[in-house]
């Protein structure tokens, strides 16, 4: 048996039955599901995945930059921290202590001398300001 | 027409006509599934002739889309199926006439929220909520405090169940 399609009539009489006595309520994301069809179907982006697109991009941008900072800094590390035994010019351990232990008697005692006389300098400019401020006030009375 | 017109008008009608496209779906095939996804085929359809409609009677052009794409389906649903004896098939004329006149869309919902009550937790109640109280993913997730995600694969699982029952029934 082969079924025709319904003639203009006929159509109108189903539709008018339906709207009469037999419409039922389409599937819930009926719409929903149709406007994802139509973006697949026809390439469109719809409002909603298009923003999560977006987003998608945006994170994995933000990752990248992420990434590419990580892999600077830690190539920088590599660069210029020593590894292992390689050791900088001038200095080793024995050499800079000795270094420090060298420092001449005479070169303390003269900072030690100085920092005297700076000392005595400052309680005399001290000791004169304070006298000072007692004569004047004995003046005044 | 832009694409955005086109989004526009195609919107509006399937918020307008979906309920009368389903059951016209659903009255020519009688399977609540193929039903959506006529109806589906339907607005698309319109959607890609869009330019050829001359924006007269869209109610009388979406529902022509949708009977014809039913009739192909069936077409071909039945070259897929075993042939009949010739006494055994049925007159055309009284098909015709029981698919223009007949009332069996809530029938079919009937059978529908039959099966789907027999359903196990958690499959019966997110089913029960879409399927019977017309409740979307969204809704149900609000409603029941669930993550949506496992609403929607709760209902993607629940309809396969639902289908294969009905389509076991169907054989039987």
């Amino acid at each position: 048996m082969r079924l025709d399609y319904l003639t203009d009539e006929e159509l109108s009489k189903m539709i008018e039955d339906i709207e009469a006595n037999d419409l039922v309520t389409a599937p819930p994301d009926l719409e929903d599901n149709i406007l994802l069809r139509l973006t697949r179907e026809h390439g469109e982006e719809p409002d909603i995945p298009k923003k999560i697109t977006d987003r998608r991009t945006l994170s994995f941008t933000a990752y990248s930059v992420r990434v590419a900072i990580a892999v600077a800094a830690a190539i920088a590390v590599l660069i210029l921290v020593p590894v292992g035994d390689k050791k900088m010019p001038g200095m080793e351990r024995g050499k800079v202590t000795a270094e420090i232990e060298i420092m001449p008697k005479e070169g303390i005692l003269h900072i030690v001398g100085s920092s005297n006389t700076l000392f005595k300098n400052t309680t005399h400019f001290f000791s004169d300001f304070i006298g000072g401020l007692s004569d004047e006030k004995g003046d005044e009375k | 027409m832009s694409k955005i017109d086109s989004n526009e008008i195609i919107s509006r009608l399937i918020k307008e006509y979906q309920n009368l496209i389903f059951s016209i779906c659903l009255r020519h095939v009688g399977d609540y599934f193929i039903a959506e996804d006529l109806t589906q085929e339907t607005f698309i359809s319109a959607y890609t002739h869009l330019d050829t409609f001359d924006g007269e009677n869209e109610k009388a052009y979406l529902a022509r889309i949708a009977s014809n794409k039913c009739i192909d389906y069936l077409r071909s649903a039945g070259r897929r199926m075993i042939a009949t004896p010739e006494e055994e098939m049925p007159e055309e004329g009284s098909e015709r006439d029981e698919l223009v006149n007949s009332v069996m869309n809530k029938e079919v919902l009937a059978n529908l929220e039959e099966v789907v009550d027999n359903l196990s937790p958690p499959y019966r109640e997110v089913a029960r909520l879409y399927f019977v109280e017309d409740k979307s993913a969204k809704e149900i997730a609000f409603e029941t405090g669930t993550p949506l995600k496992t609403v929607q694969t709760r209902i993607y699982r629940a309809r396969d169940l639902v289908k294969q029952k009905i389509r076991k029934e169907d054989l039987i």
